[in-house]
């Protein structure tokens, strides 16, 4: 409701509003009232026109306000002179040097499954190397394969090497 | 350097805003100007890129303002600048009429405001001295666009009705 009376207030004399705005203003307010409102208005605008004219900040605060700005911000600057962008900024830019971490990364995921497949054989020498031997001559055997059953069965067990055939 | 196209921009006008709020205290505007562009410098981290910046600036003042009048120390500066402030009789020359009706109209007006809510002072002044936007007053302010509207349609009132035998001195010249 005030927006349009403030609306009107700064953009027309009483004698220019239309019958409708003048009807809504009388409503609000006198004749006189707006009038008054008005004038105030246009000598507000004149006065903080000159006002801010004769407004001049002091040097020193121009001064002291540089000197703070660059104490503040000294360090940073200098951090910036030891990046590697400072150094090499075109060259990082380059799109063989943008994408440079992606294709290592790649190249990485790479290497580690090729490693991954070589374990395979090398883990089986050690079955390779083992020696043949007569299960019939093994103390307890029926015993040593029981506990296989339960390890495949899902528990955990160790197995039992007989003793008399553990020397070498 | 960005901070010294700031300081150009607004210096003057966040001079002129901190001069009206301690009703016409100058030494305290240039002290207080300082201060602001201080807090700029120290926290300028904390401003948000996506919002205006002169929201931001004016948030800044209207909250170092209001610091000062909680303090209560304005009314007693006032009261002491209010007396070396002499209204001056006549104008000694033609020349000299636009300075004698910014003088006698300033002061009027800086008893005026000392005597209003300071909330509706500060709104008056965002509003018509400062020119900003409604919704930018609502920003600063932190209330509703509404709130606004009320408050400075309640300030002009006043106002135009205590000045209004000063306004018709200020028309014949």
């Amino acid at each position: 409701m005030e927006q349009r009376f403030l609306d009107l207030l700064k953009q027309k004399n009483f004698e220019e509003l239309s019958s409708a705005d003048m009807k809504y203003i009388l409503e609000m307010a006198s004749k006189e009232d707006y009038t008054s409102a008005r004038g105030f208005l246009e000598s507000c605008k004149t006065n903080f026109e000159t006002g801010l004219a004769l407004m001049e900040p002091n040097e020193e605060i121009h001064d002291n306000l540089i000197a703070a700005y660059r104490y503040k911000y000294k360090g940073k600057v200098k951090k910036e002179l030891h990046t590697p962008q400072f150094y090499f900024g075109n060259v990082i830019r380059t799109p063989v040097f943008r994408y440079a971490a992606l294709v290592s990364l790649f190249m990485s995921l790479v290497l580690f499954l090729l490693l991954l497949e070589g374990r395979i054989p090398t883990s089986s020498v050690g079955f390779k190397d083992s020696t043949a031997m007569d299960i019939d001559q093994i103390k307890n055997f029926d015993k040593m394969n029981q506990y296989l059953c339960f390890k495949n069965a899902g528990l955990h067990a160790g197995i039992i090497i007989p003793e008399t055939h553990w020397n070498p | 350097m960005a901070f010294e196209e700031l300081y150009q921009r607004y210096s003057k006008r966040m001079l002129f805003y901190f001069h009206r709020n301690f009703y016409g205290d100058g030494e305290k505007a240039q002290d207080f100007l300082q201060d602001l562009f201080m807090k700029i410098i120290e926290k300028s981290n904390y401003f948000d890129v996506n919002k205006k910046f002169s929201t931001w600036i004016y948030t800044l003042a209207s909250n170092l303002c209001k610091n000062e009048f909680r303090k209560n120390a304005v009314r007693k500066s006032y009261a002491e600048n209010y007396q070396n402030r002499a209204i001056p009789q006549q104008p000694p020359t033609q020349s000299f009429s636009r300075e004698y009706d910014y003088g006698l109209f300033s002061l009027s007006l800086d008893r005026e405001l000392e005597q209003m809510n300071e909330k509706h002072r500060m709104t008056f002044i965002l509003r018509h001295q400062q020119g900003l936007s409604i919704k930018e007053i609502s920003e600063i302010m932190a209330c509703s666009e509404g709130t606004v509207k009320s408050r400075l349609f309640n300030a002009i009132k006043r106002l135009a009705n205590r000045l209004r035998l000063f306004n018709s001195q200020t028309k014949k010249h």
